[in-house]
């Protein structure tokens, strides 16, 4: 077998998936860490403030990146909850309802930061715009498979139930990304693009692209962390568990 | 509040957005690391009891 293939059956197994994440965690933590410190210091303090907005832009430091990570998080929720589905493998389920909160975290970050941009530059909190609406929208749908999940007194079944919201729920985010194509919005249009030049300056999109790594890495520190509980929670009256808490071993 | 926080000027909005999203990192991080910690602890110390009950 192809030994990517092989890692990746590897992973389905419960003891060779806790060893593993024990193992990766300081490798996206770390780097997660000292990507951030880096970012903001150019975005807060060496970044120049932008000629119509003022100081004000620096929020878009930590308002981009979760905003990226909010859509980025339900998509791979939803494979996984069709994983989860199709499959029914245990790491995928739990993976699943990992997602969810750390989804709400940068979506719930994501409108708060907007909110406080809004203010000084639109002179509003909140607008009831296109883009603001669907990102709020997106806030209660990871609610709602938070909330169906946890219904449910069998994780696994619940995870099942929810898997299923979170794939409806995936219709979403393409309304989210083109909302301020589809719609007349408050909201501005799109200055980063991966194909094509981007509208935003050279000296503001490094720290920026720095920030986006850093909420990427600390996603995989947060998920694997999260997946990890739940799966000792899961595993724990199991052999390996013993094996590995007393000798040391899984 | 919101009328000290608009008296503050840009920087109180953008020191605001940093130190709510500091808060909900940790509240995202904290609970399930403290959680965990607690449950392998608890193992661990059932599983060495079974262990010296299974020796004596």
């Amino acid at each position: 077998m192809n030994p990517v293939f092989r890692w990746f059956h590897q992973l389905g197994s419960p003891p060779y998936f806790y060893r593993f994440a024990t193992r990766a965690l300081p490798w996206f933590g770390i780097p997660a860490l000292l990507l951030a410190a880096v970012g903001l210091y150019l975005g807060l303090l060496k970044v120049p403030a932008d000629y119509l907005q003022g100081d004000s832009f620096r929020i878009m430091y930590i308002h981009v990146p979760s905003a990226w990570m909010s859509m980025f998080i339900y998509v791979l929720m939803a494979v996984y909850g069709a994983i989860a589905l199709i499959w029914r493998i245990k790491i995928t389920e739990i993976l699943f309802l990992a997602c969810a909160p750390i989804g709400a975290m940068f979506t719930a970050i994501t409108l708060i930061t907007g909110m406080l941009w809004g203010k000084p530059t639109w002179g509003a909190y909140w607008v009831w715009d296109a883009r603001l609406t669907s990102e709020l929208v997106l806030l209660f749908l990871y609610f709602g498979v938070m909330a169906l999940a946890s219904a449910y007194d069998d994780l696994r079944q619940g995870a099942r139930a929810a898997a299923v919201l979170a794939l409806v729920g995936v219709v979403n985010i393409p309304i989210i990304h083109f909302s301020v194509q589809w719609w007349n919005t408050l909201h501005q249009g799109e200055t980063v693009r991966i194909f094509g030049k981007s509208s935003i300056d050279g000296s503001m999109l490094w720290p920026l692209l720095i920030m986006a790594l850093a909420t990427k890495l600390y996603f995989i520190f947060a998920l694997l962390l999260r997946a990890r509980g739940s799966l000792l929670e899961q595993e724990r009256g199991k052999q390996w568990v013993r094996d590995m808490l007393v000798r040391g071993r899984a | 509040m919101l009328a000290w926080l608009e008296s503050q000027g840009h920087w109180g909005f953008i020191y605001s957005s940093f130190a709510i999203s500091a808060a909900l990192l940790l509240a995202d991080l904290l609970p399930p690391w403290l959680r965990q910690r607690k449950l392998r602890q608890e193992l661990r110390a059932r599983a060495r009891r079974e262990q010296q009950r299974g020796e004596s």
